[in-house]
């Protein structure tokens, strides 16, 4: 019984120990439940994670494509950008060079004449000394015999020499010729000097190098261009000329002349039959300020804010392009300098170009 | 003086020139200094009408673009006043409207240009005063 007391008694303490063992199994396995729950879970937000993350890799990885791609069509775009820049400044130096064109084409029927003019009395006149060579040959042989061979003439060939000289002296009126020939000389030797100085102003007036600086005094340029444009002027303006002493200015001369020749050319047209001209110069601290006034009809009010833009005229169609201020007012840019105007009715008008005399870098 | 000159019944022919041009007045009348002409000179439309009034003008030769009143302009006049004148263009500048207006309001006998050739100036010159001679005989017939 002791023995089956022990017995039992072990029995009982396996039992208990079983059970012991039991409930922590019991108690293990719930916690390895628990502890595979969570262990999912967290493989689940893993994976979310993961998966997340190759999508954003993906798409940073696309992104990077595009961007190379944006980066590809925006130096593309910047090339083109770059090519009509170029365009650009091509045709608005071609504008520049029609309009240039433009004012020389109304000045040709003045310079046509300024210089047919002296050609044709210098043409003439040439032909009219040849005749007076003529009779100066004729009376010299005359007078040559005489001289060389005076001991071995007779006395009538001497006579009949004076004789000669005397036909001469009257068919070709050798008192005229005396009294005109140095007139003739003068004239002819003033006529060529003309043609001269008016080929040198449209030379300097039709300089292509748009680029070109060069020191230039605006007082000479401006004296220039208005012996060019003078023949349009003189039958109905009078020009007066107000010039202060002017530093001189770096500048593409002439293209200066050109927007001087346009604004003496409109002043004269604004005039319709007979008035007056101002050219007004003058250093005002750093700028120089040029104005040029005339008494003509003057600008409507609704005209006068579409001055400047390209092709605005109110000029018949054929007579002018419109393109004069504005290219005049973009060569006063490209100086750095301001080009204004004021006008009234029946008054006149004056325009003012200011141009600073530093210009550091000056791009063209 | 050249035998051979034309006259009107034993009348000088006279011409006169028109030009503001001082130079071009001086080389024509050295070019027309043989010739059995009488040669007035005048510097502008005004001065060339005193002239006109004054003497008896056969050929009046006249520049186009002159200060105040223009060749055309003036032949115009010319036409009007001194209808029996046979008027004459000498024009540096031959631009078709003024070549029109000098013909159509003008009437004018010759449209010449400069520079002109010394020869073909004095024959057409020739030829404007013979025409002068046949319509002014023509007239006597009438």
């Amino acid at each position: 019984m002791v023995h089956q007391n022990a017995e039992s008694k072990l029995h009982l303490t396996e039992l208990l120990e079983l059970l012991t063992t039991m409930k922590m199994l019991t108690r293990q396995s719930s916690m390895e439940i628990l502890l595979e729950k969570a262990l999912a879970r967290e493989r689940q937000a893993r994976e979310l994670a993961e998966k997340i993350l190759e999508e954003k890799s993906r798409e940073l990885y696309d992104s990077t494509i595009k961007l190379a791609q944006f980066a590809d069509q925006l130096s593309l775009a910047n090339l083109q950008l770059e090519h009509e820049l170029d365009e650009r400044k091509r045709i608005e130096s071609q504008l520049v060079q029609v309009q240039k064109l433009e004012s020389l084409g109304q000045l040709a029927a003045g310079v046509a004449h300024e210089i047919n003019n002296p050609i044709s009395f210098v043409i003439s006149n040439i032909s009219s000394l040849k005749e007076y060579t003529v009779a100066f040959k004729g009376i010299f042989e005359q007078l040559d015999k005489i001289r060389t061979q005076k001991n071995s003439l007779s006395q009538d060939e001497i006579e009949a020499a004076y004789s000669v000289i005397n036909a001469i002296w009257q068919s070709e009126d050798m008192n005229y010729i005396l009294g005109d020939v140095d007139a003739l000389v003068a004239e002819t030797q003033d006529g060529l000097l003309r043609v001269k100085e008016i080929v040198q102003n449209l030379k300097s007036f039709a300089r292509l190098d748009e680029s070109e600086l060069n020191e230039a005094n605006l007082n000479e340029c401006i004296e220039s261009t208005l012996k060019l444009a003078w023949n349009e002027l003189k039958y109905k303006c009078e020009i007066d000329r107000q010039y202060g002493d002017l530093p001189v200015l770096n500048c593409a001369a002439g293209q200066l002349n050109q927007v001087f020749m346009n604004l003496v050319v409109n002043a004269a047209q604004a005039i319709k039959n007979t008035g007056k001209i101002i050219i007004k110069t003058q250093k005002v601290k750093n700028d120089i300020v040029i104005s040029i006034s005339d008494n003509g009809e003057g600008i409507p009010p609704e005209n006068l804010k579409r001055l400047f833009d390209p092709f605005f005229t109110t000029k018949p169609v054929g007579s002018g392009t419109g393109l004069g201020l504005s290219i005049s007012h973009s060569i006063v840019q490209k100086h750095k300098g301001s080009i204004s105007v004021e006008s009234s009715v029946g008054v006149g008008t004056t325009f003012t170009i200011t141009l600073p005399i530093i210009q550091k870098n000056k791009g063209t | 003086m050249s035998e051979e000159s034309i006259n009107l019944e034993g009348k000088t022919l006279n011409i006169l020139c028109v030009d503001d041009e001082l130079y071009i007045l001086q080389a024509l009348q050295r070019l027309l200094r043989r010739e059995n002409y009488k040669v007035f000179t005048a510097n502008s439309a005004e001065s060339g009408f005193d002239i006109l009034r004054e003497h008896d003008i056969h050929l009046v030769i006249s520049d186009q673009r002159m200060p105040g009143m223009c060749g055309t302009e003036f032949m115009q006049v010319v036409k009007s006043v001194f209808p029996k004148s046979i008027r004459v263009i000498l024009s540096g500048y031959a631009e078709i409207g003024s070549i029109m207006d000098a013909i159509n309001k003008g009437e004018v006998y010759r449209f010449l240009t400069k520079p002109w050739s010394e020869d073909s100036l004095r024959q057409s010159i020739k030829e404007c005063l013979q025409h002068y001679q046949t319509t002014e005989t023509g007239e006597l017939v009438k």
